[in-house]
C-alpha cells in the first residue's frame, strides 16, 4: 500500500441543534463554505450547460441581504411554544385557579387504592406497551394525537406547535399545583402508601396530585379541537377526548396515579384552556393552525 | 357439606310469563331476572332458560369415582410442564387442557354471574396418536376465575362428552388443593344435539348457585355449592376442556393424566353473558367481545412435538366465536 497524504479532517459535525429541525451539517475545516468561489450553473448562448463564475473572490464578500426579517415561519414550533407559555404565565391569573380537593378520608383512599390494585391485576400487562410509550415526556403523548389525526410536523406544523403549547403549559401548571395544591399537603404517590402496587415504571419525582399526563393530554385534546373546522371538530372530538382519557388512565394502571389525580388534571386542563383564549400570542398561533385545516 | 339441593318449584311454575311466579324466584334459589335494558344478553339467556314448559328435576349430584378407585398417591405432576414446540403454538395463547374464550373485567369490576347456551356436540375418537388407556373425552363449561394464578378458586358447570357415547351434566368448584371430585348430575339427561343453558350466580364469595336447563327435553335442575376458598370474579369463561383423571394423594385431589381430545367438529356458544359488578356496586354487562381465545395443545411423541387439537378463534360475540377440532 502506497503512502498517502492527509485524508482530510472530517471536520466538526456541528451541534445537532435543539429547535430548528435542521439535520446534521458536516463542515469542512479545510474549505469553509464561505471560501467557495461564487458560481452559477447556466445555459450558454449555444445551449450548453456550464458553470459561470461570479467576479467576487468568495461567497463571504457577497453583500448581505439587509431586507430579511425574522418571520413566524422561522420559529420552530417547540421554541415558540415557550414564548406563548411565557405570555400565558405573565398575562393570566393562572395561579388563582382552584382545584377540587383530592379525597383524604381513609375509606376513600382505600377505595382508590383498591381500584389501582384491580387495574394492575386485570389490565397492566395489556397496557404496558402504551404505558412505556407515553412515559418520557409530553411529546410521547403528542405522537399518539398526531397518529390519531394522521398529521406530521411537516404536514401541520402549526397544529403541532399548539400541541407543544399544551404540553408546556400543562407541565407548568401541573407542577405548580403539585407543589402548591391549595390548602392540602403535597400528595404522596399511591405506591408510597401501599408498596404492593409496585409501579411498572419509575415513579416520577414529583407529587401525585394533579396528574400531569391528564393535564397535558386533555389540554392537547381541547386545543387541537379548537383548531379544527366546525364539522371536523364535531366528528373528531370524541376521539381526541377519549385518547386523552386513555393516556391519563394508563398512568393509573401503571400504579402512578390515583383516579382523583386524573380528575384533578382534567379539571386543571379545562380551567387553563379557558384562560388561554385571552393570550394574544396564543390566539395568533391558533389562527395559523386553523389555516392548516381549512 | 359441600353442596345442597334447592327447593323445587311447583309444576307449571313460569317466572317468565307469570308475575306472581317471578316474585317467588328467591324462594327456590332460581336466578334473578336481569334488567333487560342494562343486561340484554343475560336477560335473553334468562328468559330462554326459564320459559315454560319446564320440568324441575331434583338435584342428584354424585362425585366422580376415579379410574381404579382412589390411589394412595399421585405418581407425579406432569401437566403444566408441557413443552410448547411448534412455531404456531408459540404465537398463540395455548393451554394443555383449556381451549375457548376468557373475558377479563376492566375498570376494577369483578364478575358475579355468568351464563351461556350451546348445542352439545357429538364426539368421536380423536387422532390415533393421541390414544391412551383413557377414553377420548372433553367437557364444555362456564366458570368464574381459574385463569389468573392469584384467582384459583373456580366454580364451573357444563356438559361432558366421551367418544364412547356418554354425555353428562357436571359441576365442580375447583381449587388446587381440594379433596373434592367433580360431581355428575344424572337426573337431567343430556345427549348430543341438545341445546343446553347454564347459569352460575355468586351468592357469596364462597357460595354459588348453579342452574342448568336442557331445552331439548325441557328439564331443569339447580344446586347450591360451597367453595373451599373464596372466588374473586377475576375472569369469566366458556371453555372446551380436555379434563384430567383425578388422582387422590394423601391430602388432596390432584390432576393426573389428561384425557385424549376427541374429535368434536366445531362448537360455538349460542350466547354468552357475564355480569360485572363495579367497585361502587353497579352492574355492567360483559360479553365475549374483547375475550381472549385460548387453543388447546397436545403433546405427541415419536417424534416429540406439540399439536393444536382445539383451535379457538373469535370473530365477534356469542356465536361468532368458534373452537374447531383439528
Amino acid at each position: 500500500m502506497a503512502n498517502m497524504g492527509d485524508m482530510g479532517d472530517m471536520g466538526d459535525r456541528g451541534a445537532n441543534g435543539l429547535g430548528g429541525g435542521a439535520g446534521l451539517l458536516a463542515f469542512r475545516i479545510d474549505l469553509p463554505f464561505d471560501k467557495e468561489k461564487p458560481q452559477v450553473w447556466r445555459k450558454d448562448k449555444d445551449g450548453a450547460w456550464g458553470w459561470k463564475e461570479d467576479p467576487a473572490i468568495d461567497l463571504e464578500v457577497l453583500p448581505p441581504d439587509l431586507t430579511v426579517t425574522w418571520t413566524p415561519r422561522d420559529w420552530s414550533a417547540r421554541w415558540f411554544a415557550w414564548a406563548i407559555m411565557g405570555d400565558f404565565a405573565t398575562q393570566t391569573a393562572w395561579k388563582s385557579i382552584t382545584l377540587t380537593p383530592y379525597p383524604v378520608a381513609a375509606a376513600e383512599v382505600t377505595a382508590e387504592l383498591q381500584l389501582l390494585f384491580r387495574a394492575a391485576q386485570d389490565e397492566r400487562p395489556d397496557a404496558m406497551g402504551e404505558i412505556v410509550a407515553q412515559n418520557q415526556d409530553y411529546e410521547d403523548c403528542m405522537a399518539f394525537f398526531m397518529a390519531l389525526l394522521r398529521i406530521s410536523a411537516n404536514s401541520h406544523p402549526r397544529t403541532c406547535g399548539l400541541m407543544h403549547v399544551a404540553g408546556l403549559i400543562g407541565l407548568l401548571t401541573a407542577m405548580h399545583f403539585k407543589n402548591a395544591p391549595g390548602s392540602q399537603p403535597q400528595r404522596p404517590r399511591p405506591s408510597q402508601l401501599h408498596p404492593a402496587l409496585l409501579p411498572a415504571i419509575e415513579v416520577p419525582g414529583h407529587p401525585a396530585f394533579p396528574s400531569g399526563h391528564a393535564t397535558q393530554a386533555m389540554l392537547m385534546a381541547l386545543i387541537v379541537e379548537q383548531a379544527l373546522p366546525a364539522e371536523r371538530r364535531t366528528k373528531l372530538a370524541p376521539y381526541l377526548h377519549t385518547l386523552a382519557g386513555r393516556i391519563a388512565r394508563n398512568r393509573e394502571i401503571a400504579g402512578l396515579h390515583y383516579k382523583s389525580d386524573t380528575t384533578g388534571g382534567l379539571e386543571l386542563a379545562a380551567k387553563v384552556f379557558e384562560l388561554l383564549g385571552s393570550v394574544e400570542s396564543y390566539a395568533d398561533a391558533l389562527k395559523l393552525a386553523q389555516g392548516e385545516w381549512a | 357439606m359441600s353442596h345442597r339441593s334447592l327447593p323445587m318449584p311447583p309444576a307449571g311454575f313460569d317466572p317468565v310469563e307469570k308475575a306472581a311466579d317471578l316474585l317467588r324466584l328467591p324462594e327456590f334459589g332460581l336466578p334473578a331476572m336481569p334488567d333487560a335494558a342494562r343486561e340484554p344478553a343475560l336477560y335473553r339467556l334468562w328468559r330462554e332458560m326459564l320459559a315454560a314448559p319446564l320440568r324441575f328435576v331434583a338435584d342428584d349430584s354424585r362425585p366422580h369415582v376415579p379410574k381404579g378407585g382412589t390411589p394412595p398417591a399421585a405418581a407425579g405432576m406432569r401437566l403444566f410442564s408441557l413443552p410448547i414446540r411448534s412455531r404456531e403454538a408459540r404465537r398463540l395463547p395455548a393451554s394443555p387442557n383449556w381451549s375457548g374464550f376468557t373475558r377479563f373485567p376492566s375498570r376494577g369490576d369483578r364478575f358475579s354471574r355468568v351464563a351461556a347456551s350451546w348445542i352439545v356436540p357429538a364426539v368421536a375418537a380423536g387422532a390415533p396418536e393421541d390414544r391412551t388407556t383413557l377414553d377420548y373425552r372433553c367437557s364444555i363449561w362456564i366458570g368464574l376465575d381459574g385463569k389468573r394464578r392469584w384467582a384459583d378458586s373456580m366454580p364451573q358447570l357444563g356438559t361432558e362428552q366421551t367418544a364412547g357415547g356418554t354425555t353428562r351434566l357436571w359441576w365442580q368448584w375447583w381449587t388446587p388443593k381440594s379433596r373434592r371430585f367433580q360431581h355428575y348430575v344424572d337426573g337431567v339427561a343430556v345427549k348430543p344435539g341438545d341445546t343446553v343453558y347454564c347459569d352460575l350466580s355468586m351468592v357469596a364469595p364462597d357460595r354459588v348457585r348453579l342452574h342448568f336447563a336442557n331445552r331439548s327435553t325441557n328439564e331443569f335442575t339447580a344446586v347450591e355449592v360451597d367453595g373451599e376458598a373464596p372466588m374473586r370474579g377475576s375472569s369469566a369463561q366458556w371453555i372446551l376442556e380436555r379434563p384430567a383423571e383425578p388422582e387422590l394423594t394423601a391430602t388432596t385431589v390432584e390432576a393426573g393424566e389428561l384425557y385424549p381430545m376427541p374429535s368434536f367438529g366445531a362448537v360455538s356458544p349460542l350466547a354468552f353473558a357475564a355480569r360485572g359488578m363495579t367497585p361502587d356496586g353497579a352492574v355492567r354487562a360483559y360479553g365475549l367481545d374483547n375475550a381472549r381465545a385460548t387453543s388447546n395443545v397436545t403433546l405427541r411423541q415419536k417424534p416429540s412435538r406439540s399439536a393444536i387439537v382445539a383451535f379457538a378463534r373469535r370473530s365477534g360475540s356469542g356465536s361468532g366465536s368458534v373452537i374447531r377440532y383439528r
